[in-house]
């Protein structure tokens, strides 16, 4: 084939522009360490990496969902253990107000002062705050759930409404417990307990009564608490799943998106050392003497 | 009969020829580096022998020689090779400007940095996982309604970007046609020069050059082909319709595209009715589609996206109630990605979470649309939101990956053609130099015969009829 000297020149130039072309993206790439620079380098790569980061913001979400959650439930577990151990002394209280040694002034002095300041406890529990909404007031976390007009009648102003929380994707866990249940039996029962101690004529079988009522309603309290507790840990596996789901995809994400330096880097110097050797070839190319030079 | 006048002649032809032959490798070596020139080579040949028979007496043997010609001075071109150069030529155009405009969007979007339409999607259904896991909070909610008015923006937003790309091709379409006008114009003078030399019998070697030029720019522009005429003119055409007849050119023209106004469609300008002109290639043709065919599937995409988002989010949002006890409030306004807006009338109060009224800490309504974040709708071919946006950005980042790498291998191959042309006209310094020495020896050799000739005339007028003297 006949090469002429403008061919040499336009081959040199072609060979010089596509060697600075693949140093200059590889530069790019190291300086970002990025794999790819703009989707158009590996579409489904892009595609894979994109629906991963989407992945991995909504796992966040998540993640402070669940914090939220299991604040408040382990809030209400808190409650719920302060409400056992107050009706588990009321047990002691009764069953020594049961007892025939106990005069009728001990009862109503003694006895009856104490259930009712835990009549009052009860109630404030039942009206406890967390971040300022109110624990066991179903969806009305604005409006105070437990009120009692009269030292007799407990008026529940919530609504019992479960709280659905979703803690990972498909799975969702109710936070609250169903508070009027919880609370209105044994409030009630030391109520008629407390009223029972108070009667002046003594009537040892509504004490009992209300000893079988408080019973009954503390195990209500034990079935709730159980259940909470369960759900407590639904949500801390739940959570370690997105933990690890997050590590897991990071790592993935990494290997999709993140430049392998060394072999960038070595690359670069390989890309260099060609150039060079382009560099000097066309050099010679460019430079080359024609016959002009040497006929005389 | 042989004489020394005779003899001088061929002495002199040869000296003729040879000085001749000088000056066209002068020619060449002065245009080395000039585009599309095609080497020329003077021809020699012997010129008609003398028609005098040897049969006369005395006059020695055989027809003798006349000496030497210049023939004609011949241009070193394949034809083949320009019509397969152009071929290739205007394939590689066209991907060239499809890969342009193409990259042009793909940097516009920028779909895997912070700003990507994928990132406010995603703000925008963790905003409502964010509100459902505390729905009364209103910072939550000031946020939400900040993440939905950014969706809305980014769907604007793109949308317009690809319609200013597409109308930014307008001004693009009307310098290239302006261009092909002025070439068929070039076309059309040069083939009446090249037409007037031919009849004399001559060849318009440095008109044919700039002709072929001129064609190559025309066919990397529109894909036009064309082909030789007996009388040296060629006929230009671009998809079957002629651009150049013989002295005559044929114009394109823009005018408004019936149906997308803003933008403009090419046409023959003289046609009546004007017919939209049917490109074969070129980089016109590659403008021209992504223009009319890629950005509006990237916009109708955007626009279902937008029309599901905002009819699947509406309609659950308008089902909700919010803090202060509203409800059947739409969160967007408009119907696709250009008209999509955050409702005005929606606040920090009335954006509703809960489904049922007069419930803060209700949350169905948030659950349910960070819900459809997953949700595949029959409306976007049974993808969810993300899935299918996604789906456009790979369809897309094919596109221009198949733009770039076609444009890269039909480059090749032009510069493989290209490089053949060369070998085969272009000029090599080296060939020059063995070329120029040659015919200066020649030269020189006929000089020398000439001065034999001298020194036989000067023997005959000087040196004879001396006795007596």
């Amino acid at each position: 084939m006949r090469v002429t000297h403008q061919g040499m020149i336009n081959n040199s130039i072609s060979h010089l522009t596509s060697n600075m072309e693949q140093i200059a993206r590889l530069q790019s790439k190291i300086a970002a360490g990025k794999k790819n620079l703009s989707p158009s380098e590996d579409p489904v790569n892009t595609a894979q990496g994109l629906t991963m980061r989407s992945t991995l913001n909504n796992l966040q979400a998540y993640r402070s969902t669940n914090d939220l959650t299991r604040e408040w439930m382990e809030a209400t577990d808190y409650h719920l253990e302060q409400v056992q151990t107050i009706g588990v002394r009321a047990v002691g209280l009764i069953t020594r107000g049961l007892s025939d040694t106990m005069g009728s002034a001990e009862r109503q002095n003694a006895l009856a002062v104490e259930i009712d300041g835990m009549i009052n406890q009860l109630l404030q529990i039942g009206n406890t705050q967390h971040k300022g909404e109110y624990l066991f007031a179903g969806f009305q976390i604005h409006t105070q759930p437990f009120v009692m007009p009269d030292q007799n009648t407990l008026v529940y102003q919530g609504d019992n409404g479960l709280l659905q929380r979703s803690i990972a994707p498909g799975q969702s866990v109710v936070m609250n417990i169903p508070a009027e249940t919880v609370f209105r039996p044994i409030i009630e029962a030391l109520v008629s307990a407390r009223n029972a101690l108070q009667d002046v004529n003594f009537d040892r079988n509504a004490l009992q009564t209300a000893f079988d009522q408080l019973q009954s309603a503390l195990d209500v309290v034990d079935t709730q608490r159980t259940g909470l507790g369960a759900r407590i840990r639904q949500v801390a596996a739940a959570s370690d799943g997105i933990d690890k789901t997050e590590i897991e995809l990071n790592a993935l994400l990494s290997r999709k998106e993140d430049l392998n330096m060394a072999e960038a880097i070595t690359m670069l110097r390989g890309q260099e050392a060609t150039y060079q050797a382009v560099l000097e070839v066309s050099r010679r190319a460019v430079s080359a003497l024609s016959l002009f030079d040497y006929l005389r | 009969m042989p004489g020394i006048s005779s003899g001088i002649h061929i002495a002199l032809q040869a000296i003729l020829a040879h000085a001749q032959t000088i000056e066209v490798i002068e020619h060449n070596v002065a245009n080395a580096n000039t585009p599309g020139y095609r080497r020329q080579s003077a021809i020699l040949e012997t010129t008609v022998p003398s028609p005098i028979l040897a049969a006369h007496k005395g006059m020695g043997a055989g027809m003798r020689g006349g000496g030497v010609r210049v023939a004609q001075i011949q241009r070193f071109n394949l034809e083949f090779f320009d019509g397969r150069y152009r071929g290739v030529a205007a394939s590689t155009r066209y991907w060239e400007a499809r890969r342009d405009i193409l990259l042009q969007i793909e940097a516009t979007l920028a779909e895997t940095s912070e700003d990507g339409l994928i990132n406010k999607l995603d703000n925008f259904w963790n905003g409502w996982q964010y509100l459902a896991g505390d729905p009364a909070n209103l910072s939550l909610r000031v946020s939400l309604l900040d993440d939905a008015r950014v969706l809305a923006e980014g769907f604007n937003r793109r949308w317009e970007q690809l319609q200013q790309i597409r109308l930014d091709q307008n001004q693009a379409i009307a310098s290239q046609v302006d261009e092909i006008n002025t070439y068929a114009d070039e076309v059309a003078r040069l083939n009446k020069e090249i037409a007037r030399i031919f009849s004399t019998g001559e060849r318009p070697n440095d008109l044919l050059d700039q002709r072929d030029r001129v064609l190559d720019k025309l066919a990397e522009l529109s894909g036009a082909v064309a082909h030789e005429q007996k009388n040296g003119e060629v006929m230009v055409s671009i998809g079957g319709h002629v651009l150049v007849m013989g002295v005559q050119a044929l114009h394109l023209t823009t005018r408004p595209k019936t149906g997308d106004t803003p933008m403009v469609e090419v046409v023959w300008e003289a046609d009546t009715p004007q017919q939209v002109v049917n490109l074969p290639g070129g980089s016109l043709k590659g403008i021209l589609e992504v223009r009319d065919q890629v950005i509006p599937e990237q916009m109708q995409g955007l626009n279902t996206l937008a029309a599901q988002i905002i009819q699947q989010v509406n309609a659950l949002h308008s089902s909700g109630f919010g803090l202060d006890g509203t409800s059947g409030l739409p969160l967007f306004t408009g119907t696709d990605a250009i008209t999509m807006r955050l409702n005005d009338a929606v606040t920090v109060e009335n954006l509703a979470a809960a489904d049922a009224a007069g419930q803060p800490a209700n949350n169905g309504i948030a659950m349910a649309i960070a819900a459809l974040r997953s949700q595949s709708m029959p409306g976007l071919g049974n993808t969810s939101p993300n899935d299918y946006y996604n789906r456009q950005i790979t369809t897309f980042g094919t596109l221009t990956q198949n733009a770039m790498q076609n444009s890269t291998t039909h480059g090749l191959v032009a510069k493989a053609l290209n490089d053949q042309r060369e070998a085969v006209g272009g000029v090599s310094l080296d060939e020059e130099a063995a070329n120029l020495a040659k015919a200066q020896r020649a030269y020189q050799a006929a000089a020398r015969v000439l001065t034999a000739y001298d020194e036989m005339l000067d023997r005959i007028i000087n040196g004879l009829g001396l006795v007596g003297r």
